[in-house]
């Protein structure tokens, strides 16, 4: 423990590294206000007074359990406003009894807000039953020619996406910005360069190895303390940016709906995953933890190949440009760019990605989800780079 | 001292090199990102260039007399060939609209080439990189090995010294700006035309609203012009950075943060007016003009134009490169104060931190929002619904997105594109081997535009996609590139 400690004072808790990262928590509150006012995550945000007081009232009447007096009042007012703007005629002057001022207003935050996500979640275990019951024949199909890898893919389909159905209705466009918001990924990479290139460089640049290499606890022990350090910080900056976005975003909107099914946001209705928005959450906070904890090892290979800090820096920022790359391709049915996507650790803090739609591939007859395959390269990276660092410590003469 | 500073970073800390490979991967990416095209050109690439040689340049009735007469021509052609001519043509129409309305500043070009040179504003990222890895071990390689101590007891070692490594990276910056331009203008130009130098700027429809009244080369040379500025810019913040954090990390965290953040913070305008080098590395935001954006107004009884970038005026621009002049004048003169380790006084210190405060707080504050959106032209294939092998007889319904095989012996039909978790497409062609039944898939998922082409084995019916042009690569390296 004293180990780790000594390593920590040494790269990450200084001066320079704890003020950077009150600016980037400062900054990312930042953009998310930013974000927030221009009406990028809610649309109506940016809209006038009167089209918020109109969307906050209607939000008011149906938002919690749908009942039948919920969908009655959204499908009521669609079909009345629908029809008052439909031949052209209606008053374009400001309106009494109408929720934003306008009647069109009125239409069109229904329209836009309300009444296509309740049909949504209203339809939902509908359709995913008729998709079942297609499964349901492919699976015979699939058996009946011998064709087991297609029917592996469809008895997983009718394990995972069985007795669906949603029950509350909440607007989800604040979850779905906050899963898919990355902004503070950067930040976070940008502070692992900071703590973590410098920590073999360091020493070697003050001469400070050869001391330490003919010490007793100069060669597993202390690459043992630099490596813990290091995950501890990449899992400890996670936390951090993860429980600050969740609280600027809860501030901001409220955590309503956090307790509905994933496949209750729209974009994730294909989703393999079962459970709510808020263990999703986690989830994703845990996969990035995770990538970045990996990324941080790369980052302490990469500092202990060098003399000079300049180049696992350098390096480091060109490695956390190419696995964003890489990780791009996280959901892409292209078996080979699926390959490359698992190599990189970014494709970790792609939960949305790996998640939202069924994405899987095929070993044999074996059909499995795509994280797994991300999963297991990633772990074959990590037991490389501690082959890597035996190599560099041997070769040192430790 | 000057030969000693440049062999120091050029050979001995392999500046040539790291230069070399970084010119090179920036070739590659420029390759790989292409050039600024519709689809209706790309497909008929031959076809509106031909239209090009004809019509470029100054609008004049025999041009206009041949354009609508090949219009016409057009219009009452059915062939398939003439469908493709149809389709390059209408974006010389297009743009002949355009430039009919003010004949003088407005020519008839070749746009591609100069919207892909002049239109985008990301961050060069691979530039920034390069003017780093230079730049950051000038002062800090000293740092690191202590060796500053024992140059600043030397008799040329202090302000002589600051002021040449300072000379040597704004030289620096300069010369790795120009290649990094000269690689791009490069490339760009032998992928597509790149003549129009001596066209009005507003010759590109993308400056419509620009307040400048220059040729597009003038303008190109302006936009060279504050990329170097911007690097030189860049490479004494660099030092000024370097001189303060005394630590090569340090340094590239503060180089890195300072140069891709403006990017990212607020609308796109922002990194324009913000003191920091960001908006000059750009360059191009500079002569844009206002951006708008048809939005409705409060109570949608009409549609406006919403200002999404708000454009510098030439006035602003110049009052902008003042500033940045004063900050660069500030970044230096403290630079050599304190690397020959001289502190500025609390006198000097807090009113220049408070108008940076200031400064930075207001512009944070202020702004419009919005972004540009890309015009999309989509063409159709040629349709094959049928097909068949020894035991199947096979059927597209593009109306309701199935094929079915019929077995030629049972008469038994089945349903070939079976999965219900398929992406989302429009199936508009078959293509049946004997073993395998193909068909395309056209993107209708929001992805981009693209093509999936799946093979069905007919024996045991499995599924594989076997061709995609569907740009699947959702990376947008958090929101730095467009």
């Amino acid at each position: 423990m004293k180990l780790l400690y000594l390593e920590a004072r040494k790269g990450i808790l200084r001066r320079s590294v704890l003020i950077a990262l009150i600016l980037f928590l400062c900054l990312d509150i930042l953009k998310i206000g930013l974000d927030y006012r221009a009406g990028e995550i809610r649309e109506v945000i940016g809209n006038t007074e009167g089209m918020q007081a109109g969307f906050a009232e209607i939000y008011d009447k149906v938002k919690g359990p749908i009942t039948n007096e919920t969908a009655a009042f959204l499908v009521g007012e669609y079909r009345r406003l629908s029809q008052a703007v439909a031949d052209g005629t209606y008053s374009r002057k400001p309106q009494e009894g109408t929720y934003s001022g306008y009647i069109y207003g009125d239409y069109f935050l229904i329209g836009s807000y309300f009444y296509s996500q309740m049909s949504y979640c209203v339809q939902y275990s509908m359709r995913m039953a008729e998709r079942l019951e297609q499964e349901r024949e492919n699976l015979k199909l699939y058996q009946s020619v011998g064709n087991k890898s297609m029917a592996a893919k469809c008895s997983y389909i009718l394990q995972h996406y069985a007795d669906r159905s949603i029950s509350s209705f909440y607007l989800m466009d604040s979850w779905e910005s906050l899963l898919q918001f990355d902004f503070s990924d950067l930040l976070i990479l940008l502070l692992l360069i900071l703590g973590v290139a410098a920590s073999f460089t360091r020493e070697k640049e003050t001469g400070m190895t050869m001391l330490l290499s003919s010490s007793r606890y100069g060669g597993w022990p202390m690459l043992a303390s630099k490596c813990g350090v290091a995950i501890s910080y990449a899992i400890g900056l996670t936390i951090l940016f993860s429980v600050l976005n969740l609280t600027v975003y809860g501030v901001l909107f409220g955590l309503q709906g956090w307790d509905c099914p994933l496949y209750a946001i729209e974009a994730c209705q294909d989703t393999p995953f079962g459970g709510t928005v808020g263990q999703f959450y986690l989830l994703s906070c845990g996969m990035k933890a995770m990538g970045f904890s990996i990324l941080s090892l790369l980052l302490l290979l990469m500092s202990a190949c060098f003399r000079r800090t300049l180049y696992p820096c350098i390096l480091g920022v060109g490695a956390g440009a190419g696995a964003s790359y890489l990780a791009g391709w996280a959901a892409s049915p292209v078996w080979w760019k699926g390959v490359l996507a698992a190599v990189s650790p970014l494709t970790l803090t792609r939960a949305w990605n790996l998640w939202s739609c069924l994405c899987g591939d095929w070993i044999g007859n074996i059909y499995f989800p795509r994280i797994t395959l991300v999963l297991l390269i990633q772990l074959v990276l990590v037991v490389g780079m501690l082959w890597a660092f035996k190599f560099l410590l041997v070769h040192a003469g430790v | 001292m000057w030969k000693i500073e440049w062999k120091k970073l050029w050979f001995d800390q392999w500046g040539g090199i790291l230069l070399l490979l970084f010119l090179a991967a920036y070739a590659v990416l420029c390759l790989v990102s292409g050039c600024d095209s519709t689809k209706a050109i790309t497909q008929n690439e031959a076809a509106y260039l031909s239209y090009m040689q004809r019509w470029q340049g100054e609008l004049n009735d025999q041009k206009v007399s041949e354009l609508q007469a090949e219009y016409d021509a057009l219009n009452h052609a059915d062939s398939r060939e003439a469908q493709d001519a149809k389709a390059a043509f209408m974006e010389v129409y297009n743009q002949y609209y355009y430039a009919k309305e003010n004949p003088s500043r407005r020519f008839l070009m070749d746009e591609r080439g100069w919207n892909t040179l002049l239109t985008h504003d990301g961050v060069n990222f691979l530039l920034v990189l390069c003017l780093l890895a230079l730049c950051v071990p000038v002062f800090c390689g000293e740092y690191s090995c202590r060796m500053d101590q024992l140059l600043r007891s030397c008799r040329n070692g202090r302000e002589a010294l600051a002021k040449y490594k300072l000379l040597l990276m704004a030289v620096t910056a300069v010369i790795v700006t120009l290649l990094f331009q000269g690689v791009q203008f490069w490339i760009v130009g032998r992928t597509v035309d790149l003549s129009g130098l001596s066209y009005p700027l507003q010759s590109l429809s993308f400056f419509e609203t620009s307040p400048y009244r220059l040729t597009i080369g003038q303008a190109y040379g302006l936009v060279v012009l504050c990329r170097v500025a911007g690097a030189v810019w860049f490479a004494v913040m660099t030092a000024f950075l370097s001189v303060w954090c005394r630590k090569t990390v340090l340094t590239l965290f503060a180089g890195i943060s300072v140069s891709l953040l403006p990017h990212l913070l607020g609308n796109s305008f922002l990194k324009y007016v913000l003191p920091l080098p960001a908006g000059l590395l750009a360059g191009t935001g500079y002569l844009w003009g206002p951006l708008t954006e048809p939005h409705y107004n409060a109570d949608y009884t009409e549609i406006r134009d919403v200002a999404i970038f708000r454009g510098v005026s030439p006035k602003e621009f110049c009052g902008l490169l003042s500033l940045f002049a004063a900050v660069l004048l500030v970044q230096l003169f403290f630079t050599v104060r304190r690397y020959v380790g001289r502190k500025a006084g609390a006198g000097v210190r807090i009113p220049i931190c408070a108008v940076l405060l200031v400064w930075l707080s207001l512009f944070f504050l202020t702004g419009c929002s919005g972004e540009t959106q890309a015009e999309s032209v989509y063409d159709f294939f040629g349709n094959s619904d049928h097909g068949e092998n020894g035991d199947y007889m096979i059927e597209l319904d593009p109306m309701e997105n199935t094929i079915y095989a019929t077995n030629r012996k049972s008469g038994e039909a089945v349903l070939l594109n079976r999965s219900a978790f398929q992406s989302q497409g429009d199936i508009f062609a078959i293509y049946v081997t004997e073993s395998t039944c193909y068909y395309a898939m056209q993107n209708t998922g929001g992805t981009g535009e693209g093509v999936w082409v799946y093979g069905v084995d007919l024996h045991d019916f499995s599924e594989r996609l076997v061709y995609s042009s569907v740009p699947d690569n959702t990376a947008d390296f958090w929101g730095l590139y467009e």
